[in-house]
């Protein structure tokens, strides 16, 4: 094998993808991607269906090449090395089990590929079997095993040629939400004791936020956001991000004034907000925006309360309430337009559907955004 | 579903008795102790068996036809396989138009094909040798092969093959690992039909044999025109007893399912 000059020393384990692009034809599906996956992160690519993210992980297993851009995996330009010579693994969407070999003869093909010895084969695939948690199902038939142990047998078969990377598309997507967590909380145990670099595809945000230390929001081939779970939630840097990740409470509006405050004329009235909270724009007077707020941001003031210091207060009438266990969702209609709270229930008071109060939220809280373009409209079924 | 009326289920008996009658008059015939192919035999010999054991020109013949249609089949399954695989995997949009020419010979009389296969041979001079009848039968038998494994192989995930490369498989090992085991019932029926047909092809054969090699249904066919001996009717019981055995080996072996086509992998 050969190796290409490698500049400076990379962690085993890590990807850096360089300005990558791949078209079909006219359709440019990937449009200049470049991102760095450090070595033993536990990584998502997460985004609507037709976002890139799977061709991102194809291009990274080398099933497809890229138009233009370059892909390094341990400091390693892959253009020219096929697959086969690439340190990945990959589980399957399908998870593509060999359906005549048995769980077992599943795990041992790649080491039997490597002429590993006999009984080296037989430990390690005993040692991932029993990691994976399916200990004494060595001899069953695929057909044999149900959803969650497939997984599994997926999993082992790619782990126990140890890769030092592994690539997962989608693979919890065919499964019932609570085999779902089940296998999600396994898949984070299994990859913080190998430490084992994880590329993670799914379209299910909930699922990236709980599984992920890294999640690469995409759309349309592009990134949108790269970032910690906290950090995607807290701070998204467009409204896309916004949109896509947890609830919020969006009101298009004009902005009539920019300048150290902004104040931005929408339905539910005009908000006066520090100009800190913009967002991946340049506020200038005149400019349409989308206010963002996030519902466990908002808070219902009890009869005469006064709104707080740093607080922007508005009139609203509650039309419906709904406790979930320890929070209660409050929809609301602020001068026209429905928002959603979220409280403590132990903290809401007598707030009854009908009921006209006043809201807050901290002006720092509320996000102002450019509105989506037509492109990424369509990826929330909205027409810009 | 709606009860038969007497009338239609007679009729179906009827039918389903027909069907198998050529073989039953054959096989009686061949036990005929007289000189000519009669039915229901007047007496009962052996004499035909033995006159087809022991005149050389019929074992030829046999063995002739047997190691042809063995090689035809081997052949043409290897080739459709491939074919099949790689217009699959990397030339998908090609594969209808690929399908179609290979489903052309079934709509050439085989008359025509002998003419234009016997024109193509000569050319190339290898008429009245046994790669101009193989060759010919490759011709005759690709649709019977290429489909069933054409069907086969279209049920296999094509990201198997992608796991198999993603461990380190070439993907010719991947080929032989997966999916060759996994399409083993559309390759089986490939076998069986093209060895069968290859067995029993005459028309586009008789163009093609020469004075050192014929087949047996040729041979047959040329027997009758001088002789109508009840040896041939010998002849033809044993070669529904070879196909018969054929069928029997294929079935313990590959289970009976490989007749029909199954709905999924």
């Amino acid at each position: 094998m050969t190796h290409p000059a490698t500049t400076q020393a990379a962690a085993i384990g890590s990807i850096d993808i360089e300005k990558v692009s791949k078209s079909y034809g006219d359709a440019e599906v990937l449009s200049e991607v470049s991102l760095s996956i450090p070595a033993g992160s536990f990584l998502t690519l997460l985004g609507p269906s037709g976002c890139g993210k799977t061709t991102l992980l194809r291009l990274i297993a080398g099933f497809i090449d890229p138009t233009r851009g370059r892909i390094r995996i341990d400091g390693r330009d892959m253009t020219q090395v096929p697959t086969q010579k690439r340190p990945i693994g990959m589980v399957f969407q399908n998870l593509a089990l060999f359906p005549h070999f048995s769980v077992a003869e599943n795990i041992a093909y790649g080491l039997k590929l490597q002429r590993r010895p006999q009984t080296e084969i037989a430990e390690r695939v005993g040692r991932f079997i029993q990691l994976v948690g399916l200990a004494g199902l060595g001899d069953r038939r695929i057909a044999q095993l149900s959803g969650g142990q497939k997984q599994r047998v997926a999993l082992a078969r790619s782990l126990v040629l140890e890769p030092s990377i592994l690539l997962l598309d989608e693979p919890l997507s065919a499964l019932d939400l609570q085999l779902r967590k089940q296998l999600q909380f396994a898949l984070k145990d299994i990859q913080r004791q190998l430490r084992t670099t994880f590329v993670f595809v799914t379209h299910d945000q909930e699922e990236a936020t709980m599984i992920s230390d890294r999640i690469v929001v995409m759309s349309n081939g592009h990134v949108q956001q790269v970032g910690s779970p906290q950090e995607i939630y807290a701070d998204p840097q467009n409204l896309f991000v916004s949109k896509f990740i947890g609830e919020v409470n969006e009101l298009p509006g004009r902005l009539r004034a920019a300048g150290s405050t902004l104040a931005i004329e929408t339905g539910a009235g005009t908000f006066e907000l520090p100009a800190a909270v913009a967002r991946g724009m340049n506020p200038a007077a005149g400019d349409n925006v989308v206010m963002c707020l996030r519902p466990e941001k908002i808070t219902l003031l009890d009869g005469g309360a006064q709104p707080g210091p740093g607080m922007v207060s508005a009139e609203a009438r509650i039309l419906d309430t709904l406790v979930i266990g320890p929070l209660t969702r409050v929809t609301l209609d602020v001068a026209g337009t429905r928002m959603t709270a979220v409280q403590m229930t132990d903290r809401l008071g007598a707030a009854a559907p009908g009921e006209r109060i006043r809201i807050a939220f901290p002006a720092d809280a509320a996000r102002v955004f450019a509105p989506l373009t037509a492109s990424l409209a369509r990826a929330f079924g909205e027409h810009a | 579903m709606r009860k038969l009326t007497p009338m239609t289920r007679a009729a179906g008996i009827l039918l389903l008795l027909m069907l198998p009658a050529p073989i039953v008059i054959v096989f009686g015939a061949s036990f005929n102790g007289t000189g000519y192919i009669q039915f229901p035999p007047e007496s009962l010999s052996l004499r035909w068996y033995v006159e087809a054991f022991t005149d050389p020109r019929w074992g030829r013949a046999v063995l002739t036809s047997l190691w042809i249609a063995a090689v035809t089949a081997t052949l043409i399954t290897a080739i459709s396989f491939l074919a099949a695989y790689f217009t699959l995997r990397y030339a998908p949009r090609i594969s209808s138009w690929l399908e179609l020419a290979i489903f052309s010979p079934l709509f050439f009389p085989h008359a025509s094909m002998g003419v234009a296969a016997v024109a193509l041979m000569a050319g190339m001079g290898i008429v009245g040798t046994p790669w101009a009848i193989i060759l010919a039968h490759l011709m005759v038998t690709i649709p019977f092969s290429y489909r069933p494994i054409h069907v086969a192989l279209k049920s296999v995930d094509p990201d198997l093959i992608r796991a198999a490369e993603v461990m380190g498989a070439s993907e010719m090992r991947a080929l032989w690992d997966i999916v060759l085991p996994i399409c083993r019932s559309g390759i089986l029926t490939s076998l069986l039909f093209t060895g069968i047909i290859s067995f029993d092809e005459v028309t586009v054969t008789m163009f093609l044999i020469g004075p050192d090699i014929t087949t047996l249904p040729v041979q047959i066919f040329t027997f009758i025109q001088d002789d109508a001996s009840p040896v041939l009717a010998a002849i033809s019981t044993l070669s529904v007893v070879i196909t018969f055995i054929a069928i029997l080996v294929l079935e313990r072996v590959a289970g009976l399912s490989f007749f029909v086509q199954r709905q999924s992998g």
